[in-house]
């Protein structure tokens, strides 16, 4: 019997050690002597333990029979994971319907996007074409789309919206849109028209007034923030699933203490409303401000005020590449056996086609209008550049050599393939430990008097 | 899981006793709008 290769063994306290299994998704306090045995374990596990904690730790994953048995799991887990996808009845698809935006956010990563195109009428059946062909090329019975821009509800594009509204409807296609929230207003009559084909919206708030106004204002310069939390007000009251999505950089983390607390006092009774803090990435150097930090630079400014401040909970941290697994177990008690990442994002874990207007497609988001990263075309005819796909799909941690034998590599999924491909550096790791172990030094008391009291 | 030592914050068994379905569903709807970074 070996311990697990995958066993990260963190010391809390003098007394007690938090476990977490990077492949098996397991997160356990246990005592030091228990834990020291696990590190030290230069004798057969079988001697040093009891019966029922051999039975425990082989159940949690940090014993196995021998190596082949834990390369074995591994490889298992991976293959199930791919089939899944495979066997997904749905089919995950991004439309834009324009690339044009009413917003000069100053960390917009599509800032150098020619921002004229758009779908018209006379193309977006063909887009809609393209989605169906997609489907049944894929062999999935449903379609679930975001849509997503450019911003989607510009006012110019109310009969291209309209249009997409119907014939998703028709065929019982689900839409999220993601949106900066602004003109919700000018379509909440066409929302609550197509209400059981909305899944939910997505709406971008950075701040209280002062700190969002200054980060997301439209192309005169004029503040978005009054607009746009009465527009949430409106989805909220109307009964729309509404997900806050704030982006985090060194501009904005220190006032999210009492941005929190703004947001529970207006919204905190309703339960349609979700909450996430994102960090803004920079994967092609297109910001040019230096605000933006790495995931362990946000660490600290979200967790040092997390017990005092109940608001601050309110926040998901889903969209935390690293530590996002460990967080939902610690911090929202998350039971069910919610597995690690082992992929980073929909680009590579995922099928995931954005159609864009400028007749590519991509899949990444944060490389729409950028022809070099296109990987199929919807004019004249649906193409798809397999090639092209396989170069983003097949970085995982199981190909990627640095990857293959890391003890985070389940945890961080591998890494952005975009920050890879962009890198003149080889190695584009995130350094997981870092920010874990940061997480973890940050938390102990507070998992120490929730878990062994 | 609990034992005298050993505090389990989440539940893995049926994912080691029998690989049959994950929680997938979960961990894909997470991911469809996860990747949106800037927005």
């Amino acid at each position: 019997m070996i311990v697990s290769k995958h066993l990260i063994n963190y010391q809390l306290s003098d007394t007690h050690h938090i476990l977490i299994n990077s492949l098996s998704g397991a997160v356990d306090v246990v005592e030091k002597d228990l834990a020291d045995k696990l590190h030290n374990c230069e004798r057969d596990p079988q001697v040093l333990f009891t019966q029922q904690e051999l039975t425990v730790f082989q159940e949690r994953g940090y014993l196995f029979d021998n190596t082949a048995e834990e390369k074995k799991a591994k490889d298992r887990i991976m293959q199930m994971i791919w089939k899944t996808m495979e066997e997904d009845e749905y089919i995950n698809i991004a439309l834009c319907p324009t690339l044009s935006c009413n917003f000069s956010c100053n960390y917009c990563f599509e800032k150098n996007v020619k921002k004229t195109d758009s779908f018209t009428l006379a193309n977006i059946g063909h887009a809609f074409s393209c989605i169906a062909e997609l489907k049944k090329i894929k062999n999935k019975k449903y379609v679930r789309i975001d849509l997503f821009g450019g911003e989607p509800l510009m006012p110019h594009m109310m009969p291209i919206n309209e249009y997409i509204f119907k014939k998703s409807g028709s065929e019982e296609y689900k839409i999220s849109i993601l949106t900066n929230g602004y003109n919700i207003d000018t379509y909440l009559n066409l929302l609550n028209q197509n209400k059981s084909t909305v899944e939910s919206i997505q709406v971008t708030l950075d701040g209280i007034a002062d700190i969002h106004d200054r980060r997301r204002y439209t192309k005169n310069e004029t503040g978005t923030f009054s607009k746009i939390t009465d527009n949430v007000d409106r989805l909220l009251l109307n009964g729309f699933k509404v997900i806050i999505r704030t982006n985090i950089d060194f501009d904005n983390i220190s006032k999210l203490e009492e941005y929190a607390e703004y947001i529970q006092k207006r919204w905190g009774n309703y339960t349609n409303l979700r909450c996430g803090i994102a960090p803004v990435t920079n994967y092609r150097g297109q910001n040019e401000k230096a605000t933006v930090g790495k995931e362990c630079d946000y660490v600290e400014p979200i967790f040092k005020s997390f017990d005092h401040c109940h608001a601050l909970h309110k926040f998901n941290l889903g969209f935390f590449r690293i530590l996002s697994h460990v967080v939902n177990i610690i911090e929202n008690d998350e039971k069910e056996n919610i597995l690690p990442r082992y992929y980073f994002c929909q680009a590579t874990g995922m099928e995931y086609y954005i159609i864009s207007p400028d007749n590519n497609i991509y899949c990444c988001p944060e490389v729409i209008g950028v022809e070099k990263y296109s990987v199929g075309k919807l004019f004249p005819k649906l193409h798809l550049d397999e090639h092209k796909l396989a170069s983003w799909r097949q970085r995982n941690i199981l190909n990627i050599p640095e990857c293959k034998d890391c003890l985070y590599g389940p945890l961080c999924g591998g890494g952005c393939s975009l920050q890879h491909f962009e890198s003149s550096s080889a190695n584009s790791c995130p350094n997981p430990q870092n920010t874990l172990f940061k997480y973890l030094e940050m938390r102990k008391d507070h998992i120490i008097k929730k878990y062994t009291v | 899981m609990k034992t005298k030592q050993i505090k389990s914050l989440n539940k893995t068994k049926s994912l080691w006793t029998s690989i049959q379905k994950l929680n997938f569903e979960k961990d894909k709807k997470r991911l469809v709008c996860d990747c949106k970074n800037s927005k």
